[in-house]
């Protein structure tokens, strides 16, 4: 499956393809980086449908990942992709303010890969 | 031969949306909790739906239920939807006044909203009212369903392929009832191909199933039975039972014809223990005659008669319903009438009226033109004033933010936090590529005990990539927990008298050397403007000095930037003022360098905010700048500024 990863920290590119270089040595996963809310959508509305799975950062300067979450859940509908918040900012009115826009899963940082592994796993 | 229309329609209604729908439960557990109505109208019209074929009171109740929340809203869209499900409530119930008075307000509505996909909704519940009287305007909607399909909006929908196997079917079912055979099948056969082309398979369970009731009608069984067998998986899987059991009664028809009564006796009795839970009886009354007819054949007379009761039973009750459903479709052709017949008066009226209107138009107009010309001349002064009052508008604005701002820099605990926050990220990256070099050092071994020293080599240049990663990251933290305890020492420091311009000077050029160390190719233009007359001012030298330093930096940092870009004729410049005005003492920082863009304006001051690449800055310098002005000297920092050409800070202090 496709995988687009938006984080405005560079290094969040290296830290995934190291992460997962089995399973995409394997073909069972391919990532797509933006470092920035701007530049992921420009990278959805040119290439619709092939992610299916955004995970996102929060505090990004420009469009923050909660805008982005919104612009998302709003434009891409059918089928809408699986948006999952990936952040620093663990605290309540965050997770509230993603769950009510729509976010499917929500986790804070530092990123447990383990635990991310399972929940992509169920995301099939 | 109206029954048999009525359960025809009934058959071939599609629902509105293709997405996948959540259960009863679901819906009802997600809306104990929602807050926001938007979602709220959507799941209570998702929940009528679920209950319109099997208890319809409850959706209804619904229904209108979203319709009150979505009007108390004013969202119109909402609304449209909710009143296109209350009429066709209407209409299932034999109540067409209403459902014609409701649809012809959804399609204004829809034309004002200048949605088509839901004015296609409503012309066609106004096609099925007509076909249902079996009147003759049932072509012109048809008609009027096909256009809609033609149109930008259906065209480009995800459902596309859906609305044109509707409009085609319905074309083809009405003339199935004028028995134009030939014309029938020719549109049975594109709506075939509609429903073929579209991702929803209910579309192609409805094209089955009409095509499969075309073809038992001209007595072509096998070609009925292997459309009826199309339809009933499809059915199961949309949950939508009345078409499953129509489906499996008509091929129960075609094994009776046949003679095959084991086979007939097994689809009529399926159907008959399921009837009971459709609202409409005439099912179960088609399925116990047809058994009755089964168990005579059979010579089991005594479940015939049985069963043959029931038949008359329900019969009997059908009957009365129809007969009141009759005298409602007269009555409503006669309000039709009467209504058309209104409306031809009121057209002539309104004519005569028109040419009024034009005359006294024209008187109007010139006399407006006079009007127009003096208020010009009033306007030209008005807009003087104007402009004043934005200005003042604007400061106010200005004053607020910053209000906002020093309102949220309050207390420490709140920096806390946010260190913590602002730690996580450079922590996360620690912490992942240390375990993945400890996993990298087991590769390493593994391949070294192979022999494959060009494989071992790879992995060893990953791992120290890894490991200058983690030195990177954790100095990271280490100047965020710095610059944080910088900021918990400022409230803390002693006011003495000091010298603003040799403090200025003094920092400018520190900084400007500090800057030259750490790149060789920098270089910009100084200019400093002091004022002489400025007698010594009390402040804390330490920390004015920080914010100076800090202004000086970023004026350098943006000029630097641009000139890597631009190169050529481009000066960078950084200019430095002091002047005494109006009892205060005002410092000046500009620099020609790239501005600062109006989208994040008003989040300079945020700490952690910044617009340097990861580990150039902390974000923190001009959040404590603004901290030491404003809270340790009782000061003002404004900025002026315009993206692309230059940046300008004006710290105010009292004298």
């Amino acid at each position: 499956m496709k995988v687009l990863v938006v984080d405005d920290e560079k290094d969040m590119k290296t830290l995934f393809e190291q992460r997962f270089r089995k399973e995409i040595r394997d073909g069972k996963v391919e990532f797509v980086f933006a470092i920035s809310g701007e530049e992921a959508l420009s990278y959805l509305h040119m290439h619709n449908h092939e992610a299916v799975l955004i995970l996102s950062d929060i505090n990004m300067p420009g469009m923050t990942g909660l805008q982005l979450l919104e612009k998302i859940k709003q434009e891409h509908k059918t089928p809408p992709p699986v948006v999952m918040m990936i952040t620093a900012y663990g605290d309540e009115e965050n997770y509230n303010r993603a769950m009510q826009l729509g976010a499917d899963d929500f986790l804070t940082k530092p990123l447990d890969f383990g635990l991310l592994k399972e929940k992509l796993k169920i995301q099939g | 031969m109206k029954k048999n229309l009525l359960i025809l329609i009934l058959t071939t209604t599609a629902v509105y949306s293709f997405a996948q729908k959540d259960s009863i439960e679901t819906l009802k557990h997600k809306l104990s909790s929602v807050s926001i109505d938007s979602l709220k109208i959507k799941w209570t019209v998702d929940l009528g739906e679920q209950y319109e074929f099997i208890k319809p009171d409850s959706a209804i109740h619904y229904f209108r239920l979203a319709l009150i929340i979505a009007n108390r809203n004013n969202f119109k869209r909402q609304a449209l939807i909710c009143n296109q499900q209350i009429a066709r409530f209407m209409w299932d119930n034999g109540n067409y006044m209403e459902a014609l008075r409701l649809s012809n307000q959804t399609i204004e509505q829809a034309k004002e909203l200048k949605d088509t996909i839901r004015m296609f909704y409503s012309v066609r519940l106004v096609l099925w009212l007509y076909m249902d009287l079996g009147s003759d305007h049932s072509m012109e909607y048809a008609d009027r369903l096909l256009l809609l399909t033609n149109s930008g909006a259906i065209n480009k929908s995800p459902n596309a392929a859906g609305f044109n196997e509707m409009a085609n079917r319905y074309k083809a079912d009405i003339f199935k009832s004028t028995h134009q055979d030939d014309s029938a099948f020719f549109y049975y056969s594109r709506a075939l191909n509609y429903a073929k082309k579209s991702a929803d398979p209910l579309y192609l369970g409805l094209s089955s199933e009409a095509i499969g009731k075309f073809y038992f009608e001209q007595e072509n069984y096998d070609s009925a039975f292997y459309y009826y067998r199309l339809t009933v998986p499809i059915a199961i899987q949309n949950l939508r039972t009345d078409i499953k059991m129509h489906t499996q009664l008509g091929m129960a028809n075609i094994f009776l014809v046949k003679k095959q009564l084991d086979s007939a006796f097994l689809y009529a009795s399926t159907v008959f223990k399921d009837a009971g839970s459709l609202p409409d009886s005439s099912i179960m009354q088609e399925a116990s005659s047809m058994l009755s007819t089964i168990y005579k054949k059979q010579g089991n007379v005594d479940s015939a008669y049985k069963y043959l009761e029931y038949s008359v039973t329900l019969d009997n009750l059908l009957v009365d319903q129809e007969k009141q459903k009759n005298v409602r479709e007269v009555l409503f052709k006669q309000t039709l009438q009467q209504q058309q017949e209104e409306q031809q008066r009121k057209q002539a009226e309104q004519e005569f009226k028109n040419n009024i209107k034009i005359y006294t138009l024209t008187g109007g107009l010139a006399l407006l033109f006079l009007v127009a010309f003096l208020l010009y001349r009033n306007s030209r002064q008005k807009q003087k004033d104007a402009i004043k009052i934005q200005e003042a508008y604007n400061e106010l604005k200005a004053t607020q933010s910053q209000l906002i701002q020093s309102e949220k820099m309050a207390s420490l605990g709140e920096l806390t936090a946010g260190i913590a926050h602002e730690i996580q990220n450079p922590l996360n990256f620690v912490n992942n590529f240390a375990e993945i070099n400890t996993e990298l050092v087991d590769e390493l071994k593994e391949e070294l005990s192979k022999g494959k020293l060009d494989e071992a080599k790879l992995i060893s240049e990953d791992l120290k990539d890894n490991n200058q990663k983690i030195a990177f990251h954790g100095r990271r933290a280490d100047s965020i927990v710095k610059g944080m305890l910088q900021h918990s020492r400022t409230s803390t420091g002693k006011k003495e008298l000091a010298d603003i311009n040799a403090l200025a000077d003094e920092f400018l050029r520190l900084s400007y050397h500090g800057l030259r160390a750490k790149d060789k190719s920098f270089n910009a233009t100084m200019e400093t403007s002091f004022d002489y007359n400025i007698d010594k001012v009390e402040i804390i030298p330490q920390d004015l000095g920080r914010v100076l330093l800090n202004l000086f930096n970023n004026a350098f940092y943006s000029v630097n930037e641009k000139k890597k870009n631009l190169n050529g004729l481009y000066e960078p410049k950084v200019f430095v003022s002091t002047e005494k005005l109006h009892g205060k003492i005002e410092i000046t920082v500009k620099d020609n360098g790239n501005g600062i863009s109006q989208k994040i304006i008003d989040k300079i001051y945020h700490p952690f905010f910044t617009t340097k690449p990861t580990g150039d800055g902390t974000g923190l310098g001009l959040s404590l700048s603004y901290d030491i002005i404003t809270k340790g000297h009782n000061g003002e920092l404004k900025v002026e500024t315009k993206e692309g050409e230059f940046a300008s800070f004006k710290i105010i202090l009292p004298a």
